[in-house]
């Protein structure tokens, strides 16, 4: 049984004083290199819980606990954020001025490593995801595929325990989603990451070990 | 990718706009070093003029704009050197004339005996110095203007045609740019028959000078005793033109602190998603900040560089159209331009800097 690195606890969340409600009471566990899909049609709040988990957004109550961290009571969100977490974007995640190799390096300002080994490690992980002959493009000569795995190789930039993806195959076809979910398997295995998925699709959410299910700001169903 | 490359590349995305920004910066800058260099310049004209003169005070008519408007009978020489604690006492005149298109010709009128307060003890460089009425020395700058060698006449108003007896050159713009004459001369040019601009006292070494202006002042209500170190503050055109200089220096801060912060704003709310995505990969919001300021900086560096380019240049045109300033520089000026340029880069960041810490990442990153 491995541990878990993941739990949440009647967590809600509210948008423009209470109106809208995006979470309304959500309880999940996340076992440590886990592939997790969560489904759900748009607006039931599923970036939201995303964000929720990464440290981006803060509750209007309950616990969030990550990687042994209590996020609400948690001082230094941004550490835990480059340490803990690698977050995947569904839409224009990188800096289109920097090149491939420099936009891997973005999240490295700040870690112990040198600028060489930055440099080295950011090359190291385009190759992983297949993307070093085109190390030097910048990011508007890449395409929406090749930006996704890009975006990929960003978010291991600091070996994270955790990548977070939103709609990471969102919007591309399914030649180029398949070699994405893929490449996100292999990392789920190889480099004992946890990976929460989000999806409106059911193709999609396959690829993961579980699958939840949620609808209007509450977990539906788990499978 | 160093900190600094990743600041050059932000900067390099809109490459217009901060070229654009930079010259805004530089013109302000090009402003203030301009002005500063014409207030220092004039000032230091003024103080050399009276360290010159090695007298301890200054009498002049009271309530007047400044020495060239000032008359006072010289009958007063004799009266003030009748205190014990005066050394020596001498009238001069320092009046300005119009010279066909030269609209202001500055003429030092002393007694031959001392015009050594103006030169030294030193020769002329040309020719030899003025003894009697109707000779000149003029200035090199003068000489140059007028087109006059040793031995020529010249010709300072309707029957008044003076001989050039010696050219030279003290490194003073007033001096250099005008003439020495004799005080009786210099008193029937400016229409002063028996009047002197003011009275130059030189007192003795342990006299209280403190006591002998009052005494003065007291004695005889129409003058006005003024302390060498005091003079430049007494000087109207003095103080008008250090004011100007500062109000113009501001006015042109504001301007280029304003061109910074529009600049900054506009690229920050532009890269909003940027910032969400920066803090979602681990950025602290000082690593954010730095940025920002750093760019800030560059702008301001740049702007700098641009600014001394035109301020140089600018004083130089300016030079060149007016005798009576010099174009000297001086490192003073440059450094404040410079303290101006980091202070319109760090002013200039704060605003967008706040704006940028209030960004909340959720938000920003829904951002299209
Ligand atoms: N910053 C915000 N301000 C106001 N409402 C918000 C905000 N963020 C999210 N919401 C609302 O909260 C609800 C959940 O949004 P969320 O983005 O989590 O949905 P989602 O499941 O990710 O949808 P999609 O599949 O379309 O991405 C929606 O009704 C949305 O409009
Ligand atoms: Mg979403």
């Amino acid at each position: 049984m491995n541990d878990i690195i993941i739990k949440i606890k009647n967590l809600t969340k509210t948008f423009d004083g209470g109106i809208i409600k995006a979470l309304n009471g959500i309880n999940l566990e996340v076992q440590e290199r886990e592939f997790v899909a969560i489904i759900g049609p748009s607006g039931c709040g599923k970036s939201t819980l995303l964000n929720m988990i990464g440290g981006l957004d803060m509750p209007d109550s309950g616990e969030v606990f990550v990687a042994g961290k209590d996020l609400l009571k948690e001082r230094d969100l941004a550490r835990f954020r480059s340490q803990r977490v690698g977050f995947i974007f569904q839409l224009h995640n990188l800096i289109p001025t920097l090149s491939a190799l420099e936009n891997v390096q973005i999240p490295m300002f700040g870690s112990r490593l040198t600028k060489s080994e930055a440099k080295r490690k950011a090359y190291r992980l385009l190759e992983m995801v297949g993307l070093e002959e085109r190390m030097e493009s910048l990011v508007p000569q890449l395409s929406s595929g090749e930006r996704q795995r890009l975006a990929i190789a960003r978010a291991l930039a600091n070996s994270p325990q955790i990548i977070l993806a939103d709609e990471p195959t969102g919007n591309l076809d399914v030649q180029s989603g398949d070699r994405i979910l893929r490449l996100l398997q292999l990392i789920n295995k190889q480099e004992e990451v946890t990976l929460v998925l989000v999806t409106h699709s059911e193709s999609v959410a396959k690829a993961a070990n579980r699958i939840i299910y949620m609808l209007d700001g509450k977990i539906w169903e788990e499978l | 990718m160093s900190f600094l490359s990743l600041i050059i590349k932000n900067l390099l995305r809109n490459k217009i706009r901060s070229i654009l920004t930079s010259v805004g910066i530089g013109i302000g800058i090009a402003v203030v070093i301009t002005f500063l260099t014409f207030a220092t310049n004039l000032n230091q004209s003024y103080m050399d003029i009276i360290n010159r003169c090695k007298g301890d005070l200054i009498v002049c008519q009271k309530a007047v704009q400044d020495i060239t408007s000032s008359s006072i009978d010289q009958d007063y020489i004799h009266e003030i050197k009748r205190y014990k604690e005066v050394e020596k006492a001498y009238g001069q005149i320092i009046t300005n004339i119009s010279l066909r298109d030269i609209p202001s010709f500055l003429i030092f009128g002393i007694d031959p005996e001392d015009i050594d307060i103006y030169l030294g003890s030193e020769k002329p460089t040309l020719g030899k110095k003025i003894r009697h009425k109707g000779e000149i020395m003029i200035g090199k700058i003068a000489s140059y203007t007028f087109r006059k060698k040793v031995e020529d006449l010249m010709e300072l108003g309707p029957n008044k045609r003076f001989k050039v007896t010696g050219i030279y050159e003290t490194g003073n713009a007033f001096l250099d740019s005008g003439g020495i004459v004799t005080l009786r001369d210099a008193q029937e040019i400016a229409n002063l028959k028996g009047r002197v601009s003011a009275i130059v006292i030189d007192s003795k070494m342990d006299a209280d000078t403190r006591r002998l202006s009052s005494m003065i002042e007291v004695t005889f209500p129409d003058l006005l005793v003024i302390r060498s170190s005091d003079f430049i503050n007494t000087q109207k055109e003095v103080k008008s033109i250090n004011r100007f200089a500062w109000i113009f220096s501001l006015l042109a801060i504001v301007i280029g602190g304003i061109v910074v912060m529009n600049t900054l704003i506009m690229s920050v709310f532009e890269r909003t998603r940027e910032v969400g995505i920066l803090i979602a990969v681990g950025w602290r919001r000082g690593r954010i900040l730095k940025m920002i300021w750093g760019e800030s900086l560059i702008l301001g560096a740049i702007g700098f560089v641009i600014g001394v380019i035109l301020g140089i240049v600018g004083v130089l045109i300016i030079a060149s159209t007016s005798t009576h300033i010099n174009a000297s520089f001086h490192l003073g000026t440059f450094l404040i331009a410079l303290s101006v340029s980091l202070v319109l880069s760090i002013v200039g960041a704060l605003y967008p800097a706040y704006r940028t810490s209030k960004i909340l990442p959720a938000i920003a990153i829904r951002y299209e």
